[in-house]
């Protein structure tokens, strides 16, 4: 039961991170951690609704999209963990390229689900260096809202995702667990080696 | 409600419902201790001297690894030959009101259970919600095929007795998957055994000797909510390497995010 409920709710939360749709977000005064967030989502939204763009334009709109707006380098560095001050600077520059490439895939893979969902920022939280901006992905289909939090790190201008929690999941961490154990038993160039079929197959077949 | 057909168990635990409750929970509590004790000794601890490699090794606290691939793999195949195809099935033929009805039918019956845990957390408000939205579905809801409730204001949570003893301060204990069941660490395996020998609907089937509907409960349960995941598993299936160690750190950030009620 507890793994159906875990499941469930995973589902809302992957279904709708899919959905990261937006309607246009001026509507109400927000600081400025929260106008990064929904600019980011005014800007997706376009590149979805565009009916003059092919997928691989699209592909390429949303690459752009995601390499500004993402650190993918302070991401690589949490996920690689202790792991990453073992390596050597040339594993590291392959995990950066890889990595960044595995995110933006990744992510189109998810949008490329996307079926009218709107999406709305609801405030926003000073934590530490970073700022945590709520969000929620309402469905057009009456199925129940998906929390998505963006953690940000840097300030107003020069704000990066660091991190996108949804349904109270951290990607990240989720995603630092899965890589400390394919290096536990592989070693950093078998995960580098994993990597590097997942995104060459996944680039090599169109996003499903 | 009485009944005989019943295990002494069962039957003893209705008769004098609050001690039965309160002697299950030391039960069970000492059942933890035990499993918790006994279970440790199988996986590669890294040497003292590596101090960070110690601290993930205790962080990721999963001494019974290869069991647990195992388990899982083997759930992951009976996924494969018969969970989702069946659960691919009902979601193609049967209507959305249809299903949207049996999951708030099957939702409505495990009210009991999550009334009882927010009682047993003290968290009078939740719990007031609860025992709203049970009477309100049970009766404008047509017997809880319609969440009225959740229209007026009165959203689900979901709360089990392993969520109570994570509240009441119980750590997880080490990883572990059984078959069938899933990721169940002994924190939530003995919440998942006593919210099962608890559950008022079990006994009133068993009471009337219609345990079969309780199967078929269970059946319908688990095919309707692996309906609602198809897309969900692909996606992490697509996006992880160690689709096990992916599942276990979700696992556990799940639960934890449910026992501090920010479901």
């Amino acid at each position: 039961m507890l793994r159906r409920q875990f499941l469930r709710r995973t589902a809302l939360a992957l279904g709708a991170v899919a959905a990261l749709a937006l309607t246009p977000a001026a509507a109400r005064a927000a600081g400025p951690a929260e106008t990064f967030v929904s600019t980011m989502g005014d800007q997706a939204i376009a590149i979805l609704s565009n009916g003059t763009l092919g997928p691989a334009e699209k592909q390429n709109q949303f690459r752009t999209l995601f390499l500004q707006n993402f650190d993918t380098e302070a991401i690589g560095g949490f996920v690689l963990g202790r792991y990453r001050r073992t390596a050597t600077p040339e594993q590291i520059a392959t995990f950066n390229r890889l990595y960044a490439e595995d995110i933006v895939q990744t992510y189109n893979r998810r949008l490329s689900a996307y079926s009218g969902e709107t999406f709305q920022v609801t405030g926003s939280q000073v934590q530490g260096d970073e700022t945590v901006v709520r969000s929620q992905v309402l469905s057009n289909q009456g199925k129940p809202p998906t929390m998505v939090d963006w953690r940000l790190s840097g300030g107003p201008g020069s704000y990066k995702v660091v991190d996108v929690i949804i349904e109270n999941l951290s990607m990240r961490q989720a995603q630092r667990d899965d890589f400390a154990s394919v290096i536990g038993s592989r070693g950093l160039d078998g995960l580098l080696a994993a990597l590097e079929r997942k995104v060459g197959t996944a680039s090599g077949t169109a996003s499903r | 409600m009485h009944t005989s057909r019943n295990s002494g168990d069962d039957a003893g635990a209705m008769r004098r419902r609050p001690f039965g409750m309160a002697q299950r929970v030391a039960a069970m509590g000492l059942a933890l201790l035990l499993i918790t004790g006994t279970v440790t000794g199988c996986a590669k601890r890294p040497p003292a001297s590596d101090v960070e490699a110690v601290a993930e090794y205790e962080r990721i606290n999963d001494p019974m690894e290869p069991l647990n691939r195992y388990f899982f793999e083997v759930n992951r195949f009976i996924d494969f030959m018969l969970v989702r195809p069946i659960a691919e099935i009902y979601r193609g033929i049967t209507p959305g009101f249809i299903q949207r009805g049996i999951r708030n039918f099957i939702n409505n019956l495990q009210t009991p259970i999550v009334l009882v845990n927010d009682i047993l957390q003290g968290e009078g408000e939740r719990a007031r919600t609860t025992l709203a939205r049970f009477i309100i579905n049970t009766t404008i809801g047509i017997g809880g095929l319609i969440d009225v409730a959740a229209k007026e204001g009165l959203p689900r949570h979901s709360e089990d007795f392993g969520q109570t003893l994570g509240a009441w301060g119980a750590g997880e204990g080490p990883y572990m998957v059984l078959p069938i069941l899933g990721p169940r660490p002994p924190r939530d395996l003995v919440g998942a055994i006593v919210d099962r020998v608890s559950d008022p609907v079990g006994w009133v089937l068993r009471a009337h000797d219609a345990e079969e509907y309780g199967y078929g409960l269970t059946v319908a349960d688990v095919i309707d909510s692996r309906s609602r995941t198809i897309e969900t598993v692909d996606e992490l299936e697509a996006s992880s390497i160690d689709l096990y160690a992916t599942v276990r750190n979700l696992y556990r950030q799940q639960r934890n995010a449910a026992i501090e009620n920010k479901d």
